[in-house]
């Protein structure tokens, strides 16, 4: 029981520190970015934000299926129950959404640092610069869908 | 529902009826100026100065972002509800322009001053506490500021050194003669400001002395400009009194500022006024000028081509003519929307990805319903989308915004009902469990009413990716109808049927292949649908090769495709992601603050924290949630649908037009 509730732990918080560093590493790169466009045009604001959040919701997605787990495992409601198949399922679930969410979160921040950097010279692209990074994301997605399979089946 | 047709006109004309034509194109907005190199270089004739009233412009404008500073603060609602903009009538706008024009100039003209005056003041006042600390660093010098120390005999510098070198400095000074003097004038924490005098006939040594122990003249005579013959002390009191009577004036000055600041509204009216000038002065740069005519050529929304032409006729007695103008090859019409009150707030979308190329429709209000059902589900809060609707409806009702605002508002205010639908059929409140809002919950089912399946729970999230995957296939296919429907229209026959319709049979083949059991369908019939429909394909995929060897190869290579399509398939799982996100995020807030206020000592301190935790929690899940509903919901439609049949990418409609940036004009 205690091993199975230790690995099931590892898998929350695997999935929230892997997940969680990789947007950090993603908004950190955009923001160093877009500091340096808005101070020069601040009317710029409002998109260098937006476009520095894009790299946020692999935390987020980190954040739901750690909390799914927890969840699951009975941890929120204060009775613990846990097999050790679910546990082993957990692991993997929580590894699966750290590591699809730290990639993609990195290279999405890049991403939407280049985009940022063209912003001044080309506003109206704004859009298209969204989208392009928002494409990056796809695969954190699809780390969250099997993530929530695997803890919810 | 679909692209607005525009047609190129050339306008010539007498140059006296200029003004009054621009006047009426500038206040319609229906034409495009458009640039003609050919024609506009020509010009032999002088038209009214191009950059005629920019200056006027300029002033006004500066003079505007002079005075805001200062301008009484109108309520922070009010201003919401404008967007900041002065809102009135054109006979309004006609009479405060009246009104305004005496004092106009002498505004202008005492802003452009007292903004010279504040400068300079300031500067001022920044300079003094270097003077004021110099001063302070020298009260020692009882003797006064002199512009000149030496004698014929003596020779005098004044400066510092560093603190440290003080004693070193005076030990190897007093070690080669005790022909000198040096006194100590004031000390800083790092450094002395010294004065040292000595014979002339000794002054190298010294000199040598003092620039080894880091020495650093100060030159008093120009420093301290002004103030020669004065002690520090007295100096010190002079400067106190320019500092006083410095914020004085600046006060003085900002006072004036705040009694013109009651102008702002004129000048922003008079701004734009002059702004709009402008622009019909500079349109002259695209014209051909003669002597005594121009010409011009551009884009006219063909609707309004014949009331145009009309007024033209009627007003000008024949005096200037509009043509309509032939396209040369490669010439590209730009685009401009045109949908029904309810399908316009979705143009943006469209716009965002690309303007309709020429023979692709407006894809507007096809997008429409599927952007609505992929925000709600990924939304899928009730409370959520009741915010959106309450603050939409808010500012639709009470605000005077611009028609643009308008529709990007009533955009949020479906967005918010759909994702009131989302959340319904979700179970989505605020992410609150069933048994802590029983008030909603159905006591037979034991779930919210109108709740078809709990993504979290037993069969509820495959139901959810199944939903979402299935409304995604609906959204493909429909792409897939629409590329053929366009491809019809082109005449590009074989790609209809050979490329878009086989895709399209081969596709539901799979689909009732997968599925058809369960409706009762043979699996060997439908075998042989999928079977039929990749033999199709690979005759067909390969006919753009000219070697037949080649032809079935590449058709066989064709049907790897089929990983293309499952792959946008597969994106739509997002929803599923999505929508689930915002209910257990929503839930874990409602969760943490439960165990917050369950720590506190004091059952009302428990009730406080819980309504901090839950007002910081949701409203970080509302954004976050709101943005990726936002951006996904765009996703699906540019990269799975626009895939299908739009390629976009052409100029949007600019028309020639007054500008709006102070002002609304209400109608």
């Amino acid at each position: 029981m205690e091993t199975a509730v230790l690995m099931a732990v590892i898998g929350a918080g695997l999935s929230i520190s892997l997940a969680g560093a990789g947007s950090s590493i993603g908004i950190g790169a955009a923001g160093v970015k877009g500091a340096g466009i808005f101070g020069e045009n601040p009317n710029l604001f409002g998109k260098v934000l937006l476009m520095m959040l894009l790299p946020g919701s692999q935390g987020i997605y980190g954040l739901l299926i750690a909390i799914l787990i927890l969840n699951s495992m009975g941890a929120l409601s204060g009775n613990i129950e846990i097999t050790g198949v679910e546990s082993m399922k957990y692991l993997g679930a929580g590894a699966i959404m750290g590591l699809t969410g730290i990639s993609s979160a990195i290279f999405q921040g890049r991403v939407a640092a280049a985009g940022i950097a063209m912003l001044p010279r080309a506003e109206e692209l704004s859009g298209k610069f969204i989208m392009q990074a928002v494409v990056v994301e796809t695969y954190a997605i699809f780390g969250l869908l099997i993530a929530v399979l695997l803890v919810l089946l | 529902m679909s692209k607005v047709d525009l047609k190129k006109i050339r306008v010539t004309g007498f140059k006296r009826h200029y003004r009054i034509l621009m006047q009426e194109l500038h206040q319609s907005g229906i034409i495009q100026l458009s640039e003609n190199n050919a024609l506009s270089q020509q010009s032999v004739g002088k038209g009214f100065d191009e950059h005629y009233g920019a200056f006027d412009t300029a002033r006004t404008e500066f003079a505007l972002n002079f005075l805001r500073p200062y301008e009484s603060k109108t309520s922070k609602l009010d201003n919401l509800l404008s967007g900041g903009k002065v809102v009135l009538t054109s006979a309004e706008m006609k009479e405060r322009l009246k009104g305004f024009s005496g004092e106009a100039e002498e505004v202008i003209s005492s802003c452009e001053a007292l903004s010279a005056s504040l400068l300079k003041a300031k500067n001022e006042l920044a300079g003094l506490p270097r003077v004021l600390g110099l001063v302070t660093n020298l009260r020692g010098l009882r003797s006064g500021v002199q512009s000149d120390f030496n004698t014929a005999t003596t020779t005098t510098w004044i400066g510092k050194i560093p603190l440290l070198e003080k004693a070193a400095l005076m030990r190897a000074l007093a070690s080669e003669s005790n022909l000198f003097d040096l006194s100590l004038l004031g000390e800083t924490k790092l450094e002395a400001y010294i004065r040292v005098t000595t014979f002339n006939d000794m002054a190298g040594g010294v000199q040598s002395q003092l620039h080894d122990a880091g020495f650093e003249a100060i030159d008093l005579a120009t420093e301290l400009e002004g103030f020669v013959g004065q002690t520090p002390r007295e100096i010190k009191t002079v400067l106190k009194k320019q500092e006083k009577s410095l914020n004085a004036e600046i006060d003085a000055a900002q006072a004036e500022a705040k009694a013109l600041a009651v102008h702002v509204r004129d000048l922003k009216i008079l701004a734009e006024h002059q702004a709009w000038q402008q622009t019909k002065n500079e349109a002259q740069s695209m014209m051909f000028l003669s002597e005594k005519t121009f010409s011009f050529e551009g884009w006219i929304i063909a609707s309004a081509l014949d009331d145009f032409k009309g007024w033209v006729k009627n007003a000008f007695v024949g005096e200037v003519v509009v043509e309509c103008v032939k396209l040369e090859g490669g010439e590209v019409s730009p685009s401009l929307l045109s949908n029904n009150f309810v399908v316009k707030s979705f143009e943006p979308v469209t716009e965002m990805y690309g303007m309709p190329q020429r023979g692709e429709f407006d894809p507007t209000v096809w997008l429409a319903p599927f952007f609505l059902i992929f925000f709600g589900l990924c939304l899928s809060d009730v409370g959520y989308g009741g915010i959106l609707v309450l603050a939409a409806a808010f500012f639709l009702i009470f605000g005077k915004l611009s028609a643009a605002a308008n529709s990007s508002l009533r955009l949020l205010l479906y967005c918010g009902l759909a994702a009131i639908a989302g959340g319904v059929v979700l179970g989505g409140y605020f992410g609150l469990t069933a048994d802590q809002f029983s008030v909603m919950v159905n006591p037979e089912t034991g779930k919210f009413y109108g709740q078809l399946l709990t993504p979290t729970e037993g069969a509820g999230p495959i139901a959810f990716l199944v939903l979402s995957l299935a409304i995604g296939a609906v959204h493909l296919l429909f792409g897939m109808i629409l590329a053929f429907a366009q491809q019809i229209k082109n005449k590009d026959y074989s790609g209809a049927f050979l490329d878009t319709a086989m895709w399209v049979f081969m596709l539901i083949s799979i689909a009732l292949y997968s599925l058809g059991e369960m409706i009762g369908l043979d699996k060997s019939l439908t075998a042989n649908l999928c079977i039929a429909a990749a033999v199709g394909l690979v005759l067909t995929q390969g006919r753009s090769q000219k070697n037949w060897f080649l032809k079935p190869l590449f058709g066989v290579l064709g049907l790897y495709n089929i990983t293309a399509y499952l792959s946008d398939l597969l994106s739509y799982s997002r929803i599923m992601a999505l929508g689930l996100a915002t209910g257990v995020i929503a839930f874990a807030m409602n969760l943490t603050a439960e165990i917050f206020s369950g720590m506190m000592p004091h059952p009302a301190l428990g009730v406080l924290v819980a309504l901090v935790v839950l007002l910081f929690g949701h409203s970080l899940n509302f954004g976050l949630s709101l943005m990726g509903a936002f951006i996904h919901s765009g996703r699906l439609q540019f990269i799975e649908f626009f895939g299908k049949f739009y390629d976009g990418g052409t100029d949007k409609f600019k028309p020639f037009q007054r500008r709006a940036k102070y002002l609304t004009i209400e109608s």
